[in-house]
């Protein structure tokens, strides 16, 4: 039997850092495309169903938008026979409810809170779900409980996964908080999650863990994302990953080292359009978010960075054979030719700028918190700022600070250096 | 290194030489007016020290040094300075750029300002501070955004943020509505099934009222006349048509009567019988009458002809003899072409006589040159060449003549004049005596004997021609002997004039003979061509006669008889023969004619009588009629049997025609018997009796049918609808029970309750319509997803203006902490000094802070040590300004001295200035340099009050002030008359301010001309306002100058200073009250706001030059208040202002004073902020002050103040 499981498509969601001028439009790199061409790989593969371990729609307001994709992919595989067997998350508690009474074919398990099983085929390869939904937005209590321990008591395949929705390993969590040990003893072959977007390694024997979100929409999903094309046979369970997002993020380290300002913009769009061509062995990717850490030693680095500033590298879109690659975010850690170390010793604002990098750089130090703990005060009425007081809620973590702290004072150095060269008789 | 002797030989702008060789160690107070050449003394001791300076030719400076107790000695000649020490060249000593000396010549205005020079000095300072590098520079550079970067992107972001809310918003609305839909379908249900015994109840309401409706129609039809059923609904029609169809019919009858009579009488009027005569007899006899006519027009026709044959006849000669012979054979064709060819032949004997008449008179001229015998063309031709030989040789012989005379005469005379002459040198050569002069004779004389050979050369050569011309005349006789035996041509003698008239005679004969023989020439061309014409003629002529002959052989007629006349005669007598044979026909032709005419007369008659009987013809009787009268009377009686016809036509047919109309009339009638029988159900005979009666009755049943048929119709329309209410109701026995009652009311409201339902059931189905289309298109148009999408690129871009923010602050930060740890480790010792003198200058309440990050004179700021405040220079007091601004150039210049000799400082006017406190505080700051450094200062000064100021200051024991060597460069230069009090009084002194001499305080104010007091700048308000009951005080400040409490405040400061003008208890109490002055004004300001003006909206760089005007009119229009301007300009009343622009302005205006939100103090607050600050003094005082006034009287005043100017105060105000 096969069956594809996904998590987390969070249809109505709209990517974020995408370039205003793309070569197509935004909406078809948002989750519906990944959501649409799932429903095609169900199709092809010709599984028994497809499984959504919540979150499938973003909020409760797509009731609407969400619901002509899910009405009609759904439809597509009613009329092939196929199952869309779902739980709600916390994000479509309320949405997939109402979906659930007007899409048909949808079968929504789990519905108001309560596990329940459902079975999928017969005979030897006949697989058991058992599900439970987000009645609302929010559980501070697990699921995982009596009501479950007596549903997998009933006589039942051979086969039986769990399609849950919750937080693992976080008690307080809000979201059906859920203990991995109490999953693994629970007697389910494969506890086949949602919520957390980053995918496990079920094909690697992971039996666990998180499917992934369908496609990613956000800088902090970089990686893959996936669905999961399930194959239980003869008691074996087979799981393999099928890309299906239209989008990906990415980080890329590029070595800007011995560039000079004239290569430096080339060197970087040449580093971009090999990742971009890298990306070409999986079909469903159509555009590439990269984060930038541009590094390396240069002669003049100033002269470098406003080299890169000029070619506008943030604004840069790169595209091979149709695909595209564009550049979201960019950190600059060049450094000069010479040995920080040696600056460090001079008596000028060069060597503080130096010595003050060694620090950052350094192991854990009081002087090192104290520097940070200043920069954060300094930073914390800019972040305070009516412009950006409702953007900056969370308190960033040391090491952001440092980083940020790091590169500005790489800059510096930068700057200071090429004024010393030019004052240089 | 101080200036000893300064001697100006040659310098710009100065007239005469002078020195001053009085130059003191110290201070030095140059005084002089105006143009006395004090600027020109402070140029000059720069010119030597820094040449660059001045330039020119005509400068011729000598200054005398002394440094380390030895005279050096500098003179400028030019461009070029030449050092002495002892009177020996020597190297300079070290000096320092010429750029670096500003720090030491300081001009009017150059402490008043931060200025270029100080621009220079702060940067050296911050470069050397930041340890090589800019670290402003890269300040700037790092500086990737400004403090308001990301506003544009969190109003786009909160826009997009409402404009998804808003989405959302409309989204949950539907949500919610989808949530009611069941119900609202449940709601429909409930109602269309109610709705649904809506029609059985109409119907049977309706049905109710019908039955009504039908008995009362019922009931209104029993009324109206019987029989009506049969009244069809054509039956007025068909009435109407039945009367009319007799009324025609019988009107065709009476038509056809008239039509009958009307034939009847035609016939007769015709006058012939019914039956006779028949139209073909009448016609024939007409035709008879045209062809009578004709051979009547025949016979006239045959007997003219017959009398012109007879006449013609009779003209002609029958008894011309001629033609008796003439054979009968040429027809007139022979005639015509023989008579043609005899026309040819004449003509051409008429061509050939023409050419021998030609011929004949050129025979004549012929004639009698071939008589004459010699002048045949040949002899012409002869004499012609003859006469041209002969003129020839003649002209050959006038030209040999003519050479011959010419060139003798020449030669000879030439030959004779060289032999004379040359035998006359010679004799005179001879008589000389000399060897020389005898083989000149020799040649002389052999050049006279060659002109004697010339001469006779010549003589030989005219032998020769005249050889040669008699040669010519001898060839010219015999020439003449041949042409003409007469001998003429000859000439009469052998000169030139009778051989020229005879070679006249020559040309003219041989012109004549050529002419003649022309003329003889072309006689003989024209008589050969004339007689080959003859020749061509006679051959013609002879042709054409044998060809008459032929054709007249052709026509048989003998050969040589067809002559002219012969052919005329012929024709005479066929043209008589054809005369006698027409008449002969023409007599025929009559006779013919004649009798056809008897023939047809004949017929006529016969048929007349056979028609007419006995009516005569053309009504002549006795047969003496013509064919005229018979054709007359025939065409008259075709007309008249035609008529006769007509008439019997129309006769018949009006009798067959009312045959049918008795008939037809005879049918109507019975129709209309018939059918107003039927309609009235009467026997139709009865009707036959009297019709008008039957329609009077039919009429009056008539009027009742449209009544009776609206009843039929109605009462089936009724019985219909029962009919199919009957069916309708058929399942509801209840109802058609209560119809069948005829029990309304339950049924009526019923219905009324079932009518709501239905409409209660549409609304149901529309709004469920409404809210499926709604959906339907949410689902579709993702209005949701499109305001996240925008949302989410907002938030993106706001997050990457938090990122460059973050980083600009972040780089911020790490080069403050760069900036701070260096200058921590290291300060430049010219800012220490300079430091140390400012505290100095200032007695410690200020220290020197110099930023070397920032821009300008922003970059130095003086420190209260008091306060701790920091002032920028701007907010200082000139004084202090000043002081500031004296110790950073004077350090930087030491600084630039670099252990090299102290150089004279020379301010040129530089305190010049009318508040004595600066002026005080500067002497006493210079005073420290001599004191501390032993520099020389060189002070000059157009105004004799400096001197004694400075003096005066320089007795005070704990002033620490030098006393000034007084120089008067008028005096030293000779030049007494430079201090012309009238010229220079205005610079000198001040006038002297008037003395108060009893007035009030309102009228000593308007004397003075006091401004009135402004709270937006406390340092302007003249001390007048705080002194009212101290006028004499007020006239004392005035005279120093003294006209705003921040020069108070700077004399104040400086106790020395002050003592000289006041005293100790008047010190305290200006004090105390310029501090209690100050709190209110500081008090009076809070909530109010520094009027914004133009230079404030300028200052803020938030409105561009665009803008400007419409800003300021709103901020003028609004009285500066700028809560008021930001409010109008939010409003939009400035058109296309935009938000971030009055963003920046309004947090510009908040910065910088011109926006304050808070309260405003009431007026009892400022009396007591006001006390206060007057207590606090007076208590701080020592000895305790005994000033009466407290802060309620000193707000009166100041408010007064602020309400007055100084020309309010010119009338009587009273004491205010």
């Amino acid at each position: 039997m096969k069956l594809f499981c996904a998590a987390d498509v969070h249809l109505g969601r709209v990517p974020s850092r995408l370039p205003p001028h793309l070569p197509f439009r935004a909406e078809d790199l948002a989750p519906r495309a990944a959501w649409h061409a799932l429903i095609d790989s169900c199709l092809e593969e010709g599984v028994q169903a497809l499984l959504l371990a919540g979150d499938v729609i973003d909020d409760a307001r797509d009731l609407f938008e969400a619901y002509a994709d899910l009405e009609q992919g759904v439809r597509r595989l009613q009329q092939a026979g196929t199952e869309v067997i779902a739980v709600a998350g916390n994000h479509d508690a309320r949405a997939l409810a109402r979906l659930d009474d007007a899409v048909p074919g949808l079968r929504l398990l789990g519905r108001g809170g309560r596990w329940e099983a459902h079975q999928l085929g017969s005979g030897p390869e006949a697989v058991r779900i058992v599900g439970w939904s987000f009645p609302s937005d929010h559980v501070t209590a697990t699921p995982v409980g009596e009501e479950l321990r007596e549903l997998l008591a009933a006589p039942a395949p051979a086969t039986t996964f769990g399609l849950l929705h919750g937080d693992v390993d976080a008690s307080a969590s809000r979201y059906a908080p859920l203990s991995r040990a109490a999953l693994q003893a629970a007697g389910v072959d494969a506890w086949l999650l949602g919520h957390v977007h980053a995918p496990a390694a079920f094909d690697a024997g992971e039996r666990v863990g998180y499917l992934g979100s369908l496609a990613a929409t956000d800088p902090g999903e970089a990686g893959r994302r996936h669905a999961w094309l399930v194959t239980v046979s003869s008691g074996t369970i087979e799981f393999q990953p099928r890309s299906l997002a239209p989008l990906r993020y990415d980080e890329l380290e590029v070595d800007l080292a011995g560039c000079g300002a004239d290569d430096a913009p080339s060197r970087l769009i040449v580093a971009i359009r090999e990742r971009l061509v890298r990306h070409s062995s999986d079909p469903a990717v159509r555009a590439v978010a990269l984060k930038l850490r541009l590094h390396g030693r240069v002669e003049r680095p100033a002269d470098v960075l406003e080299a890169l500033r000029q070619a506008e590298v943030e604004a840069l879109t790169v595209e091979v054979d149709g695909r595209v690659a564009f550049v979201h975010a960019v950190t600059a850690l060049l450094e000069p030719p010479l040995e920080l170390d040696r600056w460090a010793q001079g008596n000028d604002p060069i060597g503080v700028a130096a010595r003050t990098l060694a620090v950052l750089r350094g192991p854990a130090s009081a002087k090192r918190d104290t520097l940070i703990q200043d920069a954060r005060a300094r930073l914390a009425p800019v972040r305070a700022r009516g412009t950006f007081a409702e953007l900056a809620w969370q308190e960033p973590s040391d090491e952001l600070i440092a980083a940020r702290l790091e590169a500005a004072t790489l800059r510096l150095l930068a700057t200071l250096a090429a004024q010393r060269e030019e004052r240089a008789p | 290194m101080r200036l000893v002797e300064l001697e100006l030989r040659a310098f710009p702008g100065v007239d005469r030489p002078f020195r001053i060789d009085e130059f003191a160690p110290g201070a030095n107070l140059l005084l002089g007016p105006n143009a006395s050449g004090k600027s020109r003394v402070a140029q000059a001791v720069r010119a030597v020290l820094d040449p660059s300076s001045s330039r020119g030719d005509d400068i011729s400076i000598v200054a005398v040094f002394e440094h380390d107790g030895q005279r050096l000695r500098a003179s400028r000649v030019g461009d070029g300075v030449r050092w002495e020490r002892d009177g020996v060249p020597t190297e300079p000593p070290p000096l320092p750029d010429g750029h670096l000396l500003d720090g030491l010549f300081l001009g009017l205005e150059d402490l008043h300002r931060f200025g270029g020079s100080d621009r220079l000095i702060a940067t050296r300072l911050a470069t050397e501070l930041a340890g090589g590098v800019d670290l402003a520079a890269a300040r700037k550079v790092l500086a990737e955004v400004g403090p308001h970067h990301g506003r544009a992107e969190a109003k786009a972001w909160n826009d997009a943020r409402d404009e998804r809310r808003d989405a959302e918003r409309r989204r949950d609305g539907l949500a919610a509505e989808l949530a009611h839909r069941d119900e609202l379908a449940e709601r429909r249900g409930v109602a269309a099934a109610r709705a649904a015994s809506v029609e059985p109840l109409r119907t049977a309401s309706d049905a109710i009222e019908q039955r009504r409706r039908l008995q009362n129609l019922n009931s209104e039809a029993e009324r109206l006349p019987a029989g009506l059923e049969r009244l069809h609904d054509r039956a007025a029609e068909d009435a109407q048509a039945w009367i009319a169809a007799v009324r025609d019919a019988q009107g065709e009858v009476d038509r056809w009567l008239r039509a009958l009579d009307e034939a009847t009488a035609a016939g007769r009027a015709t006058g012939l019988a019914w039956d006779r005569p028949r139209a073909a007899h009448a016609e024939e006899l007409r035709l008879l009458a045209d062809r009578l006519a004709g051979a009547e027009r025949d016979l006239e026709a045959a007997e003219r002809a017959l009398a012109e044959a007879r006449a013609r006849a009779s003209v002609s000669d029958p008894g011309d003899a001629a033609t008796a012979d003439l054979p009968p054979g040429p027809t007139v064709d022979d005639l015509d072409e023989l008579e043609a060819l005899a026309q040819e032949l004449d003509e051409a004997h008429s061509e050939l006589a023409s050419r021998k008449r030609s011929l004949a008179r050129l025979e004549p001229v012929d004639g009698v040159s071939r008589a004459d015998g010699s002048r045949t063309d040949a002899t012409l031709g002869s004499a012609v060449r003859h006469a041209e030989e002969l003129a020839l040789s003649l002209s050959v012989w006038l030209q040999a003549s003519r050479q011959e005379s010419r060139l003798r005469t020449t030669i000879r005379v030439g030959a004779l004049l060289g032999a004379v002459a040359a035998a006359a040198f010679a004799a005179w050569r001879a008589s000389d005596g000399s060897l020389l002069a005898s083989s000149e004779v020799t040649w002389w004389l052999a050049a006279a004997a060659l002109f004697v050979v010339v001469a006779l050369a010549s003589e030989w050569t005219t032998l020769r021609r005249a050889a040669e011309r008699r040669t010519i005349e001898r060839t010219v006789r015999q020439a003449a002997d041949r042409s003409d035996p007469d001998g003429a041509g000859i000439p009469s003698a052998w000169t030139p004039d009778a051989v020229r008239n005879a070679l006249l005679d020559a040309a003219r004969r041989a012109a004549a003979l050529a002419a003649e023989r022309d003329v003889r020439r072309e006689s003989e061309a024209r008589a050969r061509e004339l007689r080959s014409e003859v020749q061509e003629a006679e051959q013609e002529a002879a042709k054409a006669a044998e060809r008459l002959s032929e054709r007249a052989a052709a026509s048989g007629l003998e050969t040589g008889i067809a002559t002219r006349s012969w052919l005329e005669r012929a024709r005479r007598a066929r043209e008589l023969r054809e005369l006698a044979r027409a008449e002969r026909a023409a007599r025929a032709r009559g006779d013919d004619c004649a009798g056809r005419v008897a023939e047809l007369r004949a017929e006529i008659e016969r048929r007349w009588q056979a028609a007419q009987g006995d009516r005569p013809i053309g009504g002549e009787s006795g047969g003496a009629w013509r064919a005229e009268s018979v054709r007359s009377a025939a065409s008259e009686l075709v007309q008249a049997v035609t008529q006769r016809d007509r008439a019997v036509e129309a006769k018949q047919l009006a009798e067959r025609q009312l045959a049918h109309a008795r008939e037809a009339a005879s049918s109507a009638e019975r129709r209309r018997d018939e059918g107003l029988a039927a309609l009235l159900g009467r026997d139709p005979l009865a009707i036959a009796e009297s019709p008008p009666q039957a329609l009077a009755e039919l009429h009056v049943r008539l009027e009742a049918g449209p009544a009776w048929r609206a009843w039929q119709d109605e009462a089936k329309r009724l019985e219909t609808l029962l009919a199919h209410a009957e069916q309708v109701l058929e399942p509801h026995p209840e109802l058609v029970a209560a119809v069948e009652a005829g029990d309304e009311k339950p049924i009526r409201q019923a219905l009324l309750e079932a009518e709501a339902a239905v409409e209660e059931r549409d609304e149901a189905t529309r709004q469920l319509a409404a809210l499926d289309e709604r959906i339907s298109q949410a689902r579709h148009d993702r209005r949701v997803e499109a305001a996240r999408q925008r949302e989410r690129a907002a938030h993106d871009a706001l997050e990457r203006a938090l990122d460059a923010s973050l980083d600009t602050e972040a780089a911020a930060f790490v080069l403050d902490r760069v900036e701070g740890a260096y200058r921590a480790e290291r300060r430049p010792a010219a800012l220490l000094r300079a430091e140390r003198w400012f505290e100095r200058f200032t007695q410690h309440a200020f220290t020197l802070r110099f930023d070397p990050a920032a821009d300008g004179d922003d970059s130095v700021r003086a420190v209260d040590r008091s306060s701790g405040s920091q002032r920028s220079l701007s907010e200082l007091s000139s004084a202090t300004r000043a002081q500031l601004l004296l110790a950073l150039r004077v350090a930087s210049a030491v600084e630039a001295e670099a252990g090299g000799p102290p150089l004279p400082l020379v301010l040129d006017e530089a305190l010049t200035t009318s508040d004595v406190g600066r002026f005080a505080a500067v002497v006493a700051a210079l005073s420290e340099l001599v004191r501390e450094e032993g520099r020389q200062i060189l002070y000059l000064s157009a105004r004799r009050d400096d001197a004694v100021l400075w003096s005066e200051l320089a007795t005070r024991a704990d002033s620490g002030v030098v006393a000034p060597t007084v120089l008067d460069l008028p005096r030293l230069r000779g030049r007494f008359d430079l201090w012309d009090p009238g010229a220079a009084s205005e610079t000198e002194s001040a006038p002297e301010p008037p003395a108060p001499n009893g007035d009030t305080p309102a009228r000593y104010g308007a004397r003075l001309g006091v401004p009135a007091v402004d709270p937006w700048r406390p340092d302007a308000i003249h001390p007048f306002h705080l002194l009212h009951d101290r006028l004499e005080l007020v006239q004392r400040l005035a005279r120093w100058r003294i006209s705003g409490l921040g020069q108070l405040g700077t004399l104040l400061d400086d106790p020395s200073a002050a003592l000289a003008i006041v005293t100790d208890g008047e010190r305290e109490l200006l004090a105390a009250r310029l501090a209690a002055t100050r709190a209110w004004a500081e008090a009076w300001r809070v909530g109010r706001g520094r009027p914004v003006d133009r230079s404030a909206l300028v200052a803020s760089g938030a409105v561009s030059d665009r803008f400007l005007p419409a800003v300021r009119d709103l901020a003028a229009a609004h009285e500066g208040d700028a809560v008021e301007l930001l409010a109008a300009l939010e409003r939009s009343e400035v058109k296309r202002f935009r938000d971030d622009a009055r963003a920046a302005l309004e947090t510009w205006l908040e910065e910088n004073g011109y926006l304050d939100r808070r309260q405003r103090l009431s007026a009892a607050e400022l009396r007591l902020r006001a006390g206060a600050a007057l207590e606090e003094r007076r208590r701080a005082a020592s000895p305790a002050s005994d000033d009466p006034l407290d802060g309620a009287d000193l707000v009166d005043r100041l408010e007064l103040g602020m309400r007055s100017s100084g020309v309010l105060f010119d009338g009587d105000a009273g004491d205010a």
